[in-house]
């Protein structure tokens, strides 16, 4: 099957689908945070196959940009995380 | 796409599919973070197969960087006992009819088509837009990637003692 948007969204659903899924299930904090990845990863692979398929020709990489960004902010978000889990575990 | 760059990303959007689904089951953190470092690659991959090799480069760094730490032994995991069985049980299949309404939307889009016009690295066009257009952003998101690792320096320096 030829690659297009609607393929790249579909991979891209099940990413977030399977990071929300982690996110809530998951009891332990830890095990709840591996679900931060899968949902950038999946916003991400969105963004740039919507910059592929069918952006403007005025911003074409607008959305591979704000991919990168998501990915860094999905870090961030996990470092503050494994933080905070490390000084709770202290108490 | 042509076949070839179509059978790439289909195995890599496998890759990073299965590796997602491992990371949200798998019980031990070593495993978990391997199934991490798999979606990286994965995620990578697909980035990269659809001409995105800066954002390729820098969502597997930082991907990786995810997989990393929560692989290592610095925290321990605390268990949530605030909600109930039941809310958990549930978000199996809410997470169900999540994937199932993005897939109807996606379905169901009808999205321009576009000519690519990007290239297949696009570290130029990017770091123009990155470093010119969306600095304040970038500085933002720079500081707070700083704050956070500055959080978690203090939070082990304060375990060590």
């Amino acid at each position: 099957v030829t690659l297009g948007l609607v393929q790249v969204l579909f991979v891209a659903a099940a990413l977030l689908a399977a990071g929300a899924f982690a996110l809530g299930h998951r009891r332990e904090s830890g095990a709840a945070l591996a679900g931060v990845p899968a949902l950038a990863a999946g916003s991400g692979l969105a963004l740039v196959g919507v910059s592929r398929f069918s952006a403007s020709l005025t911003d074409p990489l607008a959305g591979q940009v704000f991919a990168t960004v998501v990915a860094l902010a999905a870090l961030a978000v996990v470092v503050v995380g494994v933080a905070l889990l490390g000084r709770e575990s202290q108490r | 796409l042509d076949a070839l760059l179509s059978t790439l990303f289909y195995l890599f959007a496998a890759l990073a599919i299965g590796a997602a689904l491992a990371a949200s089951v798998l019980p031990h953190r070593v495993q978990r973070g391997l199934a991490l470092a798999a979606l990286a690659a994965g995620t990578a991959g697909c980035f990269a197969v659809l001409g995105a090799g800066f954002a390729a480069a820098v969502s597997g760094l930082a991907l990786l960087g995810c997989a990393l730490l929560l692989a290592a032994p610095a925290y321990r995991s605390l268990i949530s006992e605030r909600s109930p069985d039941w809310i958990r049980q549930l978000m199996g299949p809410a997470a169900a009819l999540l994937f199932a309404a993005l897939a109807y939307a996606a379905f169901r889009s009808d999205l321009n088509h576009a000519v690519y016009l990007g290239g297949w690295i696009g570290g130029a066009g990017s770091g123009r837009l990155l470093f010119s257009r969306e600095a304040v952003a970038v500085a933002a998101l720079g500081s707070i990637l700083l704050c956070s690792l500055v959080a978690l320096a203090v939070a082990w320096r304060v375990r060590a003692r």
